[in-house]
């Protein structure tokens, strides 16, 4: 039995490998409330929740307090992002992202992201020293952002949302000046 | 017995790595890099001088390289596709500082001990100075992590990339030397 067992779990694990890989191919695994990939009008994107434990990480080892560093994972919701330019021809269109312009729906209601402008205000009010309000602002996706084919941002992304709220963000870009938006469904903040 | 148990461990170890690359292997595919491009900067504005340490605390200004081509990097240690571009960037560095052509990467942000350690890691020779108090990057054309530009001999932002890239590509390397002879 043991042999048998042993013989197969080369087959086991070609198995397990090829179902993630049918998974991933179909983007059955991209649908839920983790990770998502998205494409179109130009514009790239990928998206995915941080827990509550790699935020608070992430913003210590920036320099920044328990304290303040648990007020971001509690009250910010935060997002780790790549966004750019999905042309590939050196003359394909320019796209700009306003991240003020997006907006954040739950039960209807839509509010903007928490941009570094929104959190400036923020850290003003409870009076964090410049190294780390510096390490945060350059830590976010850039607030407005201008991309050429190839070009391409990676920020983290903040919504005033609780663990583990469930949202749909609405996406607005131009691409060569002309407005378009979509909308990603059911996301869920890390928790 | 011991050694045919420690000979199956081994080959479920090895076929268990094999599925753990093949699950992660997409997932970090970088989606974003595989066109790359250095584009031209409209009207070339006039670069604005900086006076910044390096890691030896010796002042070092972007004026002083006028009449070179300056490859200026903005980075920190904590961004992933700055991480990624450090390797080829020191692989493009090795060609250039042979070319007459300066490199100057500049670390936004504070903690010198992360960037002393994450330079001694990635092996990384090209000078790299500190903008701790984000000064220089604030007053540059820029809004995220990382971004480039070239400086042309005239000390004009002559290319932009936003985002990472594979410095050492053959195609990026002949765009910062040409504009040596047209700047």
């Amino acid at each position: 039995m043991k042999h048998w067992s042993n013989a197969c779990f080369p087959l086991w694990v070609v198995f397990i490998s090829l179902t993630f890989m049918v998974i991933s191919s179909t983007g059955y695994a991209q649908q839920g409330p983790v990770f998502r990939k998205w494409s179109g009008g130009g514009l790239k994107l990928e998206i995915a929740p941080l827990n509550l434990d790699q935020v608070q990480a992430f913003y210590i080892g920036r320099g920044f307090s328990p304290a303040d560093a648990g007020f971001i994972a509690e009250t910010g919701c935060i997002f780790r992002s790549a966004i750019g330019n999905a042309g590939t021809g050196a003359n394909d269109p320019k796209v700009t992202v306003q991240l003020a312009n997006w907006r954040v729906i739950v039960d209807g209601k839509a509010t903007p992201p928490m941009t570094r402008e929104i959190w400036a205000k923020a850290w003003a009010a409870r009076g964090v020293d410049e190294s780390q309000t510096i390490a945060f602002y350059w830590s976010l996706f850039p607030s407005e952002q201008l991309y050429r084919p190839s070009d391409y941002n990676w920020g983290l992304i903040s919504f005033a949302l609780s663990p583990g709220a469930r949202f749909d963000l609405e996406l607005h870009w131009s691409q060569a000046g002309e407005e378009r938006t979509q909308v990603l469904k059911n996301l869920e903040c890390g928790k | 017995m011991n050694s045919l148990l420690n000979a199956g461990s081994l080959i479920k170890m090895f076929y268990l790595s094999l599925m753990l690359v093949v699950m992660v292997f997409p997932v970090w595919q970088p989606a974003f890099a595989q066109v790359q491009y250095l584009h031209p900067m409209d009207n070339k504005p006039q670069a604005k001088d900086f006076e910044l340490p390096d890691l030896d605390g010796n002042k070092v200004r972007l004026s002083d390289f006028r009449g070179k081509v300056v490859l200026v990097n903005f980075w920190a240690t904590w961004c992933p596709p700055c991480r990624k571009e450090i390797p080829s960037m020191q692989r493009a560095w090795d060609i250039l500082k042979t070319k007459d052509v300066m490199l100057l990467a500049i670390h936004v942000g504070g903690n010198e001990d992360q960037v002393w350690t994450f330079l001694t890691d990635f092996g990384v020779e090209f000078p790299v100075l500190l903008d701790a108090k984000s000064k220089v990057s604030r007053a540059w054309p820029m809004m995220g992590l990382p971004v480039s530009f070239v400086i042309d001999p005239k000390g004009r932002i002559a290319l932009q990339a936003i985002g990472g890239r594979e410095w050492d590509d053959e195609k990026l390397i002949k765009q910062i030397l040409a504009l040596k002879e047209n700047g």
